[in-house]
């Protein structure tokens, strides 16, 4: 149980998937300036990461790995990974349809994102068994989420701020960005 | 709680943001007289040398952002900043450590974002993590406390350890800070109890360093009083970090330290009076306050005690900033006449 929670604050905060492997940036800078909208896309997220990354696990123990296809890996993923995000959207459009009504819009920002392919990648080379993929999913997809949100509400802040003409748009964000990930690096052995 | 209506006419009380800052710098002297006291006056070097840093670079990014140089010179916050980065670092530190840190505090933290009043960090707290990451083997020499090292550091001793590179005197005068000692101790699975009653502990905490926190909380109060910060960010502070230290202290006594000893070693008062209540960059909801502050003592024990840092407040400090906004949001008042949801 102990390993299950730090794989899960490992994912979440020591190596959150934005602020350390720098996954996904594009996903947070394309959200809105609504508090809610960066929330819709933490839920998204939060459905999607883990029934995904248990998946990419066990495809790669009982397919990749006995044919010994491991450097199709990254091909492979690319196509299952939109597969699964596809199949996940009309199984809740079917079965749960207001959580499909506030993720629906990101499913095309998540569709072919590096923060969920890497986040696959990564579980593979860390982590062994189904559940703790599991919680890994979860804790990256919390962390992604934590990030999103902070960020998103920070940008409104700072877009209505004096900054000088050299730094306004993309690179006060990505110093933002800088500095929330230096504050991050105070989680650094925690797990 | 009673509203109170004042009807007008209104008087100023002639108060302004150089007058804060001002009051502010009063109110550090208490711990900064505790300081000399206990390790001579290497700080005051370190203090001069920031914020004569701070005031150049402001005045350079002033010059090239073509904003009235006077006006926001004399309204002192390049120079609290100085002050507060110098409190954190140790008194040994080399100058061009302390120049970088208060360039990034400065340009980066303040000046790309608009400057005073627009900064969402700390620009102290950014430099000093700034710094911290950057330089992690400069930053860990201290000095000893009085009772360890036979002798004193001498003010010829401070200058040719900060002006040059390696000073050999540097290792005979230097030790770990009580937090940091008791995390290294308690790595090696030794008990609070048996660490504690090493000469390098006092009453309650670090020996010396508890009662320059003592002084910093003085100042605070004094801040208090004359209303120059408000109530709830240090009062949270304070008691998220006795309440989560309280709880981990009665489970296990061996392994985690008194609530005391977290709450007068390292930077904690400091933060919860001066580096937490910086109008700028904390939460302007009175409940937000409350969060803002609980956040930080809670973040700042997590790092302290399963953190690979001895001491977590510059990283909690920049965490809750960039909380800040999103608590703003949902701490918000309701204007008169909006439905509730």
């Amino acid at each position: 149980m102990t390993e299950l929670f730090l794989v899960f604050i490992a994912a979440c905060l020591a190596n959150n998937l934005v602020l350390d492997y720098l996954l996904g940036t594009s996903a947070v800078f394309a959200v809105s300036r609504k508090i809610e909208t960066a929330i819709g896309l933490s839920i998204a997220m939060l459905v999607i990461l883990p029934v995904t990354s248990m998946f990419t696990y066990a495809i790669n123990l009982c397919i990749l790995t006995p044919f010994d296809l491991e450097f199709l890996r990254l091909l492979f993923f690319v196509i299952l990974v939109s597969l699964i995000v596809l199949l996940i959207e009309k199984i809740l459009k079917k079965y749960w349809p207001i959580l499909h009504e506030k993720t629906a819009v990101f499913i095309p920002i998540l569709l072919v994102n590096t923060s969920l392919v890497g986040a696959v990648l990564i579980n593979i080379q860390q982590n062994q068994g189904l559940i703790t993929s599991l919680f890994f999913g979860i804790g990256s997809a919390s962390g992604f989420g934590l990030v999103v949100v902070i960020f998103t509400a920070l940008r409104d802040r700072i877009i209505v701020s004096d900054i000088p003409v050299a730094f306004q748009g993309a690179s006060i964000m990505l110093i933002t960005l800088g500095i929330l990930s230096m504050a991050f690096m105070g989680f650094t052995g925690l797990a | 709680m009673t509203e109170q209506f004042i009807s007008s006419p209104h008087k100023h009380d002639g108060s302004s943001v150089s007058v804060m800052m001002f009051r502010v710098c009063l109110a550090l002297l208490p711990g900064l007289l505790a300081y000399v006291w206990f390790f001579g006056a290497g700080i005051l070097i370190q203090c001069m040398l920031a914020v004569g840093f701070a005031i150049a670079i402001e005045y350079l990014m002033l010059k090239m952002r073509k904003r009235p140089v006077e006006l926001f010179l004399k309204d002192g916050s390049a120079i609290v900043t100085g002050l507060l980065f110098a409190l954190c670092l140790s008194p040994f530190t080399n100058w061009w450590i302390t120049l970088s840190g208060i360039a990034f505090a400065i340009i980066i933290a303040k000046h790309l974002y608009g400057g005073l009043g627009y900064n969402p960090f700390n620009p102290a707290m950014a430099g000093y993590v700034f710094v911290l990451l950057c330089f992690p083997a400069q930053m860990n020499s201290w000095p000893a406390s009085p009772e360890v090292a036979n002798t004193s550091p001498a003010l010829s001793d401070y200058i040719s350890i900060i002006f040059s590179n390696g000073d050999s005197s540097l290792d005979a005068l230097s030790g770990a800070t009580a937090l940091s000692q008791m995390k290294s101790q308690l790595g090696m699975m030794n008990m609070v109890s048996e660490i504690r009653i090493e000469p390098m502990f006092g009453h309650f905490a670090g020996a010396g360093w508890e009662w320059i926190s003592i002084g910093f909380m003085l100042g605070g109060i004094g801040l208090l009083v004359l209303r120059v910060i408000k109530w709830q960010i240090p009062l949270a502070v304070l008691i998220s970090m006795l309440g989560i230290s309280m709880i981990f202290n009665t489970y296990d006594s061996d392994v985690y330290a008194s609530p005391l000893f977290h709450l007068c070693s390292g930077g904690t008062l400091l933060c919860a009076f001066f580096i937490a209540t910086d109008p700028v960059t904390a939460s302007t909801t009175p409940f937000g306050r409350l969060l803002y502050g609980c956040l930080i003592g809670v973040l700042a024990y997590i790092i302290r005690c399963w953190g690979a840092y001895p001491d977590g407040i510059a990283f909690a400090v920049l965490l809750a900033n960039a909380c800040v906004p999103v608590i703003d949001h949902y701490t918000r008042p309701k204007v008169v006449g909006e439905v509730g949801s």
